[in-house]
């Protein structure tokens, strides 16, 4: 199945605008050096940044500093408990699902690491010898900009051609399949779509080259906010409960992606409060704001996952396309259609289908 | 797995190489011309 002509341009239009949004942070350095007339980079022999962690955060150091690994788990779980506590995953996480749900969480903990350690210790100083720390001279703002932009519109855009290229919808499909929200399904993934992640390679890269220790804190707040979009726990919706507290749910849900955008992300629908053609952010919904992608109605759906789901095995919605389906038209079956449930996409500039819809593109920012 | 899948999966790992180049590209680049640019 093609990508149509619209969406192709559109795609191209925004990929244009994102060139533009990587190299912003470096624009930015570049005349913050001019004006102080610093050159940290003269004399700099390739050391790593030395930054301790602040003294009140000590406690926490070990799970921040292993949040790829097992500081991940730690959190996932603590939230997952409090959610099965409330009791918010009905009667919907069956033996099926639970067992895709505990596979995709537990298996890429053991199989993606020798990935990425191959990649950072072994690839990367094949590549670019002698560039290890290049960049440690860059200050610690200027890093933490850099990452959230790279790490974050780079997920962004992975995200968004897994569901406008019709190709590529499959691999993503198992993170959509989950008929409800929750930690339970936050690590479900297809393993091809997750060892590919392109993010995981450029901010293994930016580390390498010396920006470790602002990758480290964009990490960490990038897992809290992730995780917490895709809880069950509508976190936000006393932002939007309180009038008093408006104006900062203005400003959160247009910057980060919360329980309600990322929710609406999930739905079976697109109705007006389920978007599942859009709402693409994963730390911030502001790429969605500014590509046009998403749509803002704090309110929760009702019902997530995907029209065209069959319950497939868990080992073909882990490895599709090495393993498939046996369910007879399937996505995921041999012989499967690409995109099983394709509908009309909507126009989300048309208020009077979706009135409940607070259109980006009339809330000016 | 076929030989269509295959094809899958390679055209698959080309656009994640693309999205994975670029800004690579263009934060790394920039970087260097910060410091070619200032250096006196």
């Amino acid at each position: 199945m093609p990508l149509d002509t619209i969406t192709a341009k559109k795609i191209t239009r925004d990929i244009g605008i994102s060139l533009l949004i990587y190299a912003l942070p470096v624009v930015i350095l570049f005349l913050y050096f001019s004006l102080k007339g610093e050159t940290p980079w003269v004399n700099h022999n390739n050391e790593p940044a030395n930054v301790n962690v602040p003294a009140a955060f000590k406690f926490f150091e070990p799970v921040l500093k292993n949040i790829r690994s097992w500081g991940f788990l730690v959190i996932a779980l603590i939230l997952g408990a409090i959610e099965f506590g409330l009791g918010l995953y009905d009667n919907k996480w069956t033996k099926s699902e639970r067992k895709i749900d505990i596979v995709c969480f537990l298996a890429p903990r053991f199989l993606l690491p020798p990935v990425t350690a191959f990649f950072s210790l072994k690839l990367l100083p094949f590549v670019f010898p002698g560039l290890e720390n290049a960049f440690s001279w860059v200050p610690f703002w200027a890093g933490l900009l850099i990452i959230a932009v790279a790490d974050d519109l780079t997920q962004y855009w992975y995200h968004r051609l897994h569901h406008q290229v019709p190709f590529l919808w499959r691999f993503h499909r198992t993170h959509h399949s989950a008929p409800y929200m929750g930690m339970a399904m936050a690590s479900r993934q297809n393993f091809i779509y997750t060892v590919f992640f392109s993010q995981i390679y450029l901010t293994a890269t930016l580390i390498y080259l010396g920006l470790g220790f602002p990758a480290l804190v964009v990490t960490v707040v990038k897992s809290f906010i992730t995780l917490s979009a895709h809880s069950s726990i509508a976190w936000d919706k006393p932002f939007y409960k309180y009038r008093i507290l408006h104006p900062i749910a203005w400003v959160l849900e247009r910057t980060i992606s919360t329980p309600a955008t990322h929710q609406s992300h999930h739905a079976d629908t697109v109705d007006g409060i389920g978007n599942y053609k859009g709402n693409f952010g994963n730390m911030f919904f502001l790429w969605d704001v500014i590509f046009n992608t998403g749509i803002i109605t704090r309110q929760y759906p009702k019902t997530f996952g995907i029209k065209f789901y069959t319950q497939e095995e868990w080992y073909a919605q882990f490895l599709w396309p090495i393993f498939k389906s046996k369910k007879a038209g399937s996505e995921l079956a041999a012989g499967g259609p690409e995109v099983g449930d394709q509908v009309d996409e909507p126009s989300l500039s048309s208020k009077e289908n979706y009135p409940s819809a607070q259109l980006l593109r009339e809330s000016a920012i | 797995m076929t030989l269509t899948d295959l094809n899958i999966i390679i055209k698959k790992i080309g656009v994640g190489l693309l999205i994975f180049l670029i800004p690579l590209l263009i934060i790394g680049g920039g970087l260097f011309l910060i410091q070619l640019l200032l250096t006196k």
